[in-house]
């Protein structure tokens, strides 16, 4: 898991694409333990966030965000996407982040 | 995300099952936080609402009636659910790199099959170096027919359907589209 800091980014882009347009669920990008989910039982759709679903990786290189995300049918789901990722981007932009950024979003289920 | 072919992210298809029993009560997030359960029990569930009319239009149809397609489509679920390779989306942005699931796109096409009158899908399979942007794919699909729907009719259908939808949702370069039919009452696969 990460540290402090990173948990507390994690945290702010999970909510953050909750609320992106044609998102419907923040999936866990890396699998979830026993020991966590018995500490931790509340729902991951549209509830608080108690867990770090988006992985964020910090070095001196820069930072590394990876998502996984769930779309609706209504719209590309590229189009999405997209959003997604560009929302990402402006709230690492917003925070002041420099060096260089790599975010990775992928779409697990559409519909 | 493991691609073992008896477990989904950690669970089976039978327990994935019994949470659907359970009203999907109490929450599971190893469950609800994985795109292939979701998968899985969106699967199920269409499974669950279709089955029964199928097996009573079977009883009406042949005796005695055989259950075997619906074993074939189960084998299937679990099997299909998995996550698969990454297929890109294009993005020409500095940093960006934006997927859709090979899991995601198997489950528009199953799903794309089950809003098809007479027709429910098996298998899916995607041929082509996938994980390139740009690179030419084929996809077979394997399905079981029913209630003495017109196959060829069926089947234009759902590749119109298929198609649709992976043009809506991804950037694939479908060069191939094969559907092989399965007819629901025999025990022994036939392929047309």
């Amino acid at each position: 898991m990460n540290d402090e800091t990173e948990d507390d980014l994690s945290t702010q882009l999970t909510k953050l694409l909750r609320n992106v347009d044609g998102v419907h669920t923040v999936y866990a990008t890396k699998p979830l333990i026993s020991s966590i989910i018995g500490a931790v039982v509340e729902a991951v759709r549209n509830d608080s966030v108690g867990m770090h679903l988006v992985t964020v990786t910090e070095s001196e290189a820069g930072i590394e965000v990876e998502a996984c995300i769930g779309v609706t049918d209504d719209e590309s789901a590229s189009v999405v996407c997209r959003r997604a990722h560009d929302a990402i981007r402006d709230h690492l932009s917003d925070g002041g982040t420099t060096g260089s950024t790599a975010i990775r979003v992928k779409i697990g289920r559409v519909g | 995300m493991t691609d073992d072919t008896d477990h989904i992210d950690g669970h089976s298809l039978e327990s994935l099952s019994d949470y659907l029993d359970r009203g999907r009560e109490p929450r599971d997030l190893t469950i609800e936080s994985s795109p292939a359960a979701q998968h899985a029990l969106a699967a199920l569930s269409r499974l669950r609402a279709v089955a029964p009319r199928v097996v009573a239009a079977e009883a009406e149809f042949f005796a005695p009636k055989n259950e075997n397609w619906i074993t074939r489509i189960l084998d299937q679920i679990g099997v299909q659910a998995h996550a698969g390779r990454d297929i890109p989306i294009p993005y020409d942005v500095d940093g960006a790199h934006l997927w859709i699931s090979e899991g995601a796109v198997r489950a528009l096409i199953r799903e794309a099959g089950d809003c098809t009158a007479g027709l429910m899908v098996e298998r899916v399979r995607l041929d082509g170096d996938i994980d390139e942007l740009g690179a030419p794919v084929s996809i077979e699909v394997v399905v079981s027919t029913f209630e003495n729907f017109d196959e060829y009719v069926v089947a234009t259908e759902f590749e119109r359907r298929v198609r649709e939808s992976l043009g809506l949702h991804t950037d694939l370069v479908i060069v191939g589209f094969t559907v092989r039919v399965h007819e629901s009452d025999l025990s022994e696969e036939k392929q047309s």
